[in-house]
């Protein structure tokens, strides 16, 4: 199958799945997350594909949904000075929150590969895999909240607590790679040169004996995982993470964030360009939470 | 029956397997019972040669030192421990087919009932040490592998030298459907892999990673388990067992009971998986090539980047 913004490669008993919109640091806009969820599809139907990685095309991971307010409808909420409803709004979250929900329950053993940036939508992404290696300098978080939003994903919390979550969704704080293994949101943070042969031999060692039946008790047991975790609360914390990401981007002109000193993110980029709006979101929290040194390119 | 805390009478908790085996008059052979102190009782298995794979015999003779304790209104704590080089490998894999401790052997070929019955009654046991009424620690050195592992992570606290070895083999430590153990509930913490798929992690590891309570060298860990049985001596017994069955209670809520349920269909499960041709499962190296050559092959290939 053609895709433009993915690449789906078979080795093996291995998939990968490969965001590639290098020029654009992978930023996932409406082709490419269905794209993602196409190219899994393909991979989950080849009964030979037991596992699959996935990975970012050129100098990252994805920074996140694609904020140029070009075919992202279904990436990011209705821009407020349309003028959205608000069955649009809670519509548009719930389905997107389904989807993620669909990435997580995905039924073969998922790595994710991270290096460079992994922040917003892109960390969710990576965060929905069963494994997360990255390499020591990559980049995590989720500025979201600097633009007035909230996250559509709720799996933060049982990856690292309620402190840390708080800390980084809150603030929009990046950590690197070596922090995030610290706290639970990564398996391992390596070296970036050793990144492709770590994820390689953590694959091979987990087809050779992490399967039984190859993938089968693997698929079985996702499946008493996943109502374990839904028991503790997961189920209802992906609606009620949609519900308050459709909530908070509810921006009624006159009373909401952005009439009140918020960053109106879309006026900005609509007036001055992406740049623009982008500095504006991140000028304010520069000095109090300094991004980590820009990873390198590899 | 005795509560344990004084009465004498029989109370609702104690609904387990332990209550029903024996302890007077008991001669304990694959598991010893001592007193250390008045407030401090051990356990230690005692199948040295055999790295203290859980049999029925060591099973039963643990249970009764659980019973026994329980029964002994001084006892407090009770440590748990292994003899010889090991705190444990696992079930043992080359018991009788007629015991319940290993895995049940697939030529008896058992109904789904009869084989869930039997699994909920073998796991039923680590449950029982997690819900046992006074505080249990678990003692660690050398290899703690398995069912080990999961009788370990079931004590209120686990010590261990820093050079023990605690993983899982055939499926990876974190493996969905067995990581339904306290240390790592609710199981989603990517910390809970130690830092491999299928890599098992030493003592020292898992204290950094906050699965295990502390480790410390091999020749202080007999000191530092006493010094934490004696400084839980001095808590309040009363307020000790309120606040476990507490904690265990809030840990029931976000749906440990149901995993325990799940864990017994997913070892139904195993019975009815089909291998594929090209599958290198160590299930097919064990029916292949017998126990000796399943655990050899095994052993070669239990860290990552080893080839066979």
């Amino acid at each position: 199958m053609p895709y433009k913004t993915v690449i789906v490669e078979k080795e093996g008993k291995i998939g990968r799945l490969t965001l590639n919109r290098p020029d654009k640091l992978n930023a996932i806009n409406d082709t490419m997350l269905r794209e993602i969820e196409e190219g899994l599809e393909e991979l989950r139907k080849d009964g030979n594909i037991w596992l699959v990685i996935i990975k970012g095309a050129g100098k990252s991971f994805s920074a996140g949904q694609d904020l140029s307010g070009v075919d992202t409808a279904e990436v990011m909420p209705p821009d407020p000075h349309a003028k959205p409803y608000l069955s649009e709004i809670f519509e548009g979250a719930e389905k997107l929150g389904e989807r993620l929900r669909h990435l997580y329950a995905f039924p073969r053993f998922t790595i994710a590969q991270v290096h460079g940036y992994c922040l917003g939508l892109g960390a969710t992404i990576a965060m929905c895999c069963r494994a997360l290696v990255c390499t020591e300098d990559a980049v995590f978080g989720d500025p979201s909240i600097r633009m007035g939003l909230a996250v559509p994903n709720p799996l933060w919390t049982w990856r690292v607590g309620l402190k840390k979550t708080k800390e980084l969704l809150l603030t929009g704080r990046y950590i690197n790679g070596k922090e995030a293994e610290q706290i639970g949101l990564a398996m391992a943070a390596v070296p970036a040169f050793k990144l492709d042969e770590f994820v390689r031999e953590e694959a091979e060692a987990q087809l050779r004996f992490g399967g039984i039946g190859g993938y089968d008790m693997q698929s079985a047991w996702r499946v008493a995982h996943e109502t374990n975790m839904d028991i503790a609360g997961l189920a209802a914390a992906w609606r009620f993470s949609s519900y308050l990401y459709g909530q908070s981007s509810i921006q009624r002109p006159g009373r909401s964030y952005i009439d009140r000193g918020g960053v109106d993110f879309t006026k900005i980029r609509r007036e001055k360009g992406l740049k623009p709006a982008l500095a504006a979101r991140d000028e304010p929290t520069k000095k109090y939470f300094p991004a980590p040194a820009a990873p390198k390119a590899s | 029956m005795p509560t344990g805390f004084g009465w004498d009478f029989r109370t609702q908790y104690q609904k387990n397997q332990w209550e029903a085996i024996e302890y007077r008059g008991r001669k304990y052979k694959d598991a010893l019972y001592e007193k250390l102190t008045d407030n401090i009782a051990r356990i230690t298995l005692n199948r040295p040669e055999r790295r203290n794979a859980f049999s029925d015999g060591l099973f039963n003779d643990t249970l009764a030192g659980f019973h026994e304790a329980n029964d002994d209104p001084d006892v407090r704590v009770v440590i748990l421990r292994g003899a010889g080089t090991s705190f444990g490998s696992g079930h043992e894999l080359s018991s009788p087919t007629q015991e319940e401790s290993p895995p049940i052997n697939p030529a008896l070929n058992p109904t789904g009932v009869d084989y869930y019955g039997l699994e909920r009654r073998r796991c039923g046991k680590h449950e029982d040490v997690m819900n046992f009424p006074k505080i249990a620690i678990a003692q660690v050195h050398g290899y703690c592998i398995g069912a080990s592992e999961i009788i370990a992570q079931m004590c209120d606290f686990v010590i261990a030298a820093e050079d023990a070895q605690f993983g899982v083999r055939g499926f990876g430590r974190f493996t969905f459907g067995i990581a339904n153990w306290p240390g790592f509930w609710p199981a989603e913490s990517q910390k809970a892999w130690g830092g491999h798929l299928m890599g098992e992690i030493s003592g020292k590891a898992s204290a950094e990673r906050g699965l295990i309570t502390k480790a410390v060298p091999g020749d202080q860990l007999e000191a530092e388990v006493m010094k934490w049985a004696q400084m839980i001596c001095k808590m309040p017994p009363q307020a000790l067992f309120f606040s476990k069955e507490w904690l265990n209670g809030i840990t029931d809520i976000t749906g440990m009971g149901t995993a325990w349920r799940q864990h017994y269909a997913e070892h139904l499960m195993l019975q009815y998986v089909h291998f594929r041709p090209e599958e290198v499962s160590m299930y097919k190296v064990r029916r292949d090539k017998g126990l000796k050559g399943f655990i050899t092959q095994r052993a070669v290939e239990a860290t990552p980047g080893k080839e066979s």
